[in-house]
């Protein structure tokens, strides 16, 4: 390399105080990123990978809630001791910035297009307004947003978060940076939008020839963009090197850790029993759950979906997110009324069910949240929290009372020492057993899992897991597990059924969606999930293109057909009907199913 | 903003006038006292009570006066008062612009002062110059509106000697003119100073909080990200939504300030619709009562109908159907 660093961090220390106590969170990081490089910057979440990032550029709390030391050279430039008015004029400028969420990063009160053009009008005060608004909608379209220019009266709130993280990707390069920074960019995504924005932000790098760090904890993610990985745990760089290198032969065992965390579609399954093929113990038939909007427009959310599970059996729902697995999950639970069709619990129709008769059911459904962080109560003592459905439904004594809290939280792996400590005292990990804990409690036969560990850590994800499997073998419970992480389907599921728009389009066993998948759908699915090995990158033709459409307005004949690379002119006229294939059990709703096999790799 | 929902929000509005106008002219009949012994006095003769009950409509059954009243102000006719015998909305018409001066300024005062000071706290946020802001706003907040119209008339009318103690224009003053103006202004500056007072402080303490914490979203980092200038972060990207609640407060605090304006009236002599008011409620006046509230019930309900305008305006995702 002839020319010197674009960014060259040296020492870098930074201090919070928290509650008056100086903390430090980052200790001594040194980081060069070349021209034209990228950088992945990769660790669990609090090891001080963002705060960096935000220490160099200027953009963390000023003292004394927060103290930066050592320096930071953009060229030949120290940020850290330049004045406010060239710092100013280097963010946006020469350093553009993508942030993790793109709900909340864009201004909910202005207009995208506008937010854009600020980008350019702040840099460039000779620059009139219709110009940069012309120049933004340039940008938009560079980066992939369909028709910006109709669009240019639109909220951040019209836009669905691929197109906001888009416009996010716009307004960072607008001034063509020499510095691209992304923040956890795709986090908050879809896997399919996933990819999506990795291929406009490799567009963009090319384009613009910025340096570019990728800070993420998803070393899939990573795989797909970096040259030189450096591995960040507690403040520190504890690895770096070239990408490939790392990933071929990781040094530290943090790097270890965060590679085996990481679920490999690419390997063979884990193997689980046998299912017993037992009676159903649910059974969904024909259902529809539609929603009223205030412009009295009607979402599809469920449309028709049949669906049966049998004790002791995992049935995973996967799909992109609004695609309606939440809806059919609470529609089950009859937290949502069906609009028609039946829910069949041992036979008997659930839907109608009021009152008394209503309450006996839901002991035997029970549900896990996504969130627990949002899903206990922060005034609720754990004990309390476990013993609640217990309360509810007057069992609380005849039960067992306190033994029964005891041994729901031994069960889950808790100590039951800690009931009377509140949920704020936990972490993620253990808060979510506490929610399993919750669900077990009136002994149910089927649990709901919905997104049961997508907001934990990644390291956390597989001992949840793993406990999910061994409630599973212990209890013979059944599953209905929804989630859009689908390494983690396949490792916990028997069968799988895949969802586009309040349709399921390919149902079977794990082995037959995942070995052979024949749906479209689900072949862009399984291809948008990042290998993490930085000699598997994507295969662009398996991509699915742009966003889902509104379910409040589908798309004739087959619903995917509008995102589909092999829909010809008879896909807007037939509805496909989920047919078996091949093997029998295996259903797909395609009138032409390629018998491609999915591969990819060197 | 949808068309559709104005249409129906305007449709509301004399349904909910009508409503409140019910119940007031209720309540009057109900409340003890009558306003003919209030006129005649307590030991008139029989006759010229019954004389003066026929005159005003008192002698015919409570509901028939409903009808006749209420047909009465649908043609516009809001009666006449009792005791100054001359048509009510001529009455409110004469007092009317010095509460609207009155309270029209302590408004754009409280807004204008108080988001000041709210923006002046949060970006000391922490320091000393913050915590004197919010310390006195929280004693303003929490002191009665007569007793800091009193303390104002004893330190900066009475001791000062700065301004006048009450009324609205001086006898000499000249009739016309800015000089006129002017010495409008001079009375006014404590009136609106008591009235003010206590709507600064909820307004400043409000857009703090509200700044503090839209400085702290994640959209704030991306203009900072940009290089927008720190100014212009709190001003333009951060006050914006910062105002929701402060728009919230004044929008309902509207009828707070016509009731405050009643007393500070009161306390300073100012010839408002307050004591227009005051003097009616004591002589039974029931004419004029009535008006005062019709007039008070659309302005209350038209502020909150612009509230809501106002709001999907601050932040678009607000709709409303």
């Amino acid at each position: 390399m002839t020319a010197g660093p674009v960014l060259s961090v040296r020492d870098l220390v930074v201090r919070f105080r928290v509650h008056g106590r100086p903390t430090t969170v980052v200790h001594g990081v040194d980081l060069d990123i070349s021209p034209g490089e990228t950088l992945g910057l990769v660790g669990e979440s609090g090891s001080g990978k963002t705060v960096t990032v935000l220490a160099a550029t200027g953009l963390l709390p000023a003292p004394p809630v927060c103290t930066v030391r050592g320096t930071v050279l953009l060229g030949s430039r120290d940020l850290l001791t330049m004045d406010r008015r060239t710092l100013r004029s280097v963010r946006g400028r020469e350093i553009g910035m993508v942030f993790q969420d793109p709900m909340t990063s864009l201004h909910p009160s202005f207009r995208v297009v506008d937010q854009v053009a600020e980008a350019l009008l702040v840099h460039d005060r000779a620059l009139a307004r219709g110009v940069a608004c012309r120049r933004a909608i340039e940008l938009l379209e560079q980066v992939g947003v369909p028709h910006p220019g109709r669009r240019a009266g639109d909220y951040p709130h019209q836009w669905s978060g691929g197109m906001r993280q888009r416009a996010m990707i716009a307004m960072a390069i607008a001034n063509r940076p020499r510095l691209l920074v992304a923040d956890e960019p795709t986090t908050a995504l879809d896997v399919t939008i996933q990819a999506q924005i990795l291929e406009v932000l490799r567009a963009a790098r090319d384009g613009t020839g910025a340096a570019t760090v990728l800070i993420t904890h998803d070393l899939g993610v990573v795989a797909q963009l970096a040259d030189r990985i450096a591995v960040m745990s507690a403040g520190r760089i504890v690895e770096t090197g070239p990408a490939v290198e790392v990933f071929a032969a990781p040094g530290h065992p943090c790097t270890r850790i965060l590679l085996s965390a990481v679920p490999r579609l690419d390997r063979p399954a884990a193997p689980r029993p046998e299912p017993v093929r037992g009676p159903a113990v649910l059974e969904v038939r024909d259902l529809v759950t539609h929603y009223r909007t205030p412009g009295d427009r009607t979402v599809r959310a469920v449309d028709g979906v049949s669906l049966r599970l049998a004790a002791g059996e995992t049935l995973g729902l996967v799909g992109e997110s609004g695609c309606g697995k939440t809806s059919l999950a609470r529609t089950v639970l009859r937290l949502v009324d069906a609009t028609s069709g039946s829910v069949l619990l041992r036979g008997t129709d659930i839907t109608q069910a009021r009152g008394r008769r209503l309450r006996v059911i839901r002991r035997s459904l029970s549900m896990v949240f996504q969130d627990p962080y949002s899903s206990l109560n922060p005034r609720m003592t754990v004990g309390e929290i476990v013993a609640q459905p217990l309360r509810v439904a007057g069992r609380f004594r005849a039960e067992g009372g306190a033994r029964r809290v005891a041994d729901l939280l031994d069960l889950v792996g808790l100590d039951p020492g800690l009931a009377a400590r509140l949920p704020g005292q936990f972490s993620g990990g253990q808060r979510q057993r506490i929610g399993i804990a919750r669900a077990l409690a009136l002994s149910p036969e089927v649990l709901v899992l919905d997104e049961p560990v997508s907001s934990l850590d990644v390291t956390v994800r597989a001992q949840v897991a793993d406990l999910l499997s061994r409630l599973q073998r212990e209890l013979g419970l059944a599953y209905l597990l929804i989630a859009h992480d689908l390494a983690l389907v396949r490792d916990l599921s028997d069968r799988v059924a895949v969802m586009y728009l309040g349709r399921l389009v390919e149902t079977g066993t794990r082995d037959q969606v995942f070995g052979h998948p024949m749906h479209p759908y689900t072949r862009s699915l399984l291809a948008a999930v990042p290998v993490p090995d930085p000699r598997c990158r994507y295969s662009v033709p398996l991509m699915p293109t742009g966003d889902p459409p509104d379910p409040a307005d589908p798309p004739s004949g087959c619903r995917f057909r509008t995102r589909c690379r092999i829909a010809t002119a008879e896909c807007p006229e037939v509805v496909p009907e989920l047919v078996p294939r091949a093997g029998g059990d295996h259903f797909c709703a395609c009138i032409h199913p390629a018998e491609i096999p999915l591969r990819r790799g060197p | 903003m949808n068309r559709r929902y104005l249409v129906r929000r305007l449709a509301q509005l004399p349904l909910t006038v009508a409503a409140i106008l019910l119940a007031g002219f209720l309540l009057i009949h109900l409340a003890p006292g009558d306003p003919v012994v209030a006129l005649a006095g307590q030991s008139g003769d029989a006759e010229y009570y019954a004389y003066l009950r026929a005159k005003f409509g008192l002698d015919k059954p409570l509901p028939t006066q409903l009808v006749i009243y209420a047909g009465n102000v649908l043609s516009g006719d809001l009666g006449t008062s009792y005791v100054l015998g001359r048509p009510v909305a001529e009455a409110i018409a004469e007092r009317l612009p010095a509460t609207v001066l009155l309270t029209g300024s302590a408004l754009v005062l409280s807004t204008v002062v108080g988001i000041s000071l709210g923006i002046y706290g949060a970006r000391r946020h922490g320091r000393w110059p913050d915590t004197a802001v919010n310390l006195t706003a929280l004693t303003v907040y929490a002191a009665p509106v007569f007793l800091i119209g009193q303390l104002v008339i004893l330190g900066l009318a009475l001791g000062a000697g700065w301004f006048p103690v009450e009324g609205m224009t001086d006898a000499r003053s000249s009739v016309t003119g800015l000089p006129r103006l002017l010495d409008i202004a001079h009375h006014l500056a404590l009136p609106a100073l008591a009235l003010t007072s206590q709507e600064v402080a909820a307004v400043a303490r409000l857009s703090r909080v509200g700044l503090l914490d839209e400085l702290r979203q994640d959209h704030i980092r991306t203009a900072r990200a940009k290089g927008v200038a720190e100014g212009v972060v709190v001003r333009k990207h951060a006050l914006r939504r910062a105002l929701l609640p402060v728009v919230t407060v004044l929008g309902g605090r509207v009828g707070h300030l016509v009731a405050g304006a009643v007393i500070v009236e009161a306390v300073f002599g100012w010839p408002g619709l307050g004591r227009l008011l005051v003097t009616a409620m004591q002589n039974r006046d029931g004419p004029i009562v009535l008006g005062v509230f019709l007039l008070v019930a659309v302005t209350v309900v038209v502020a909150n109908l612009l509230t809501d305008l106002l709001y999907s305006w601050l932040d678009p995702r607000v709709r409303y159907g």
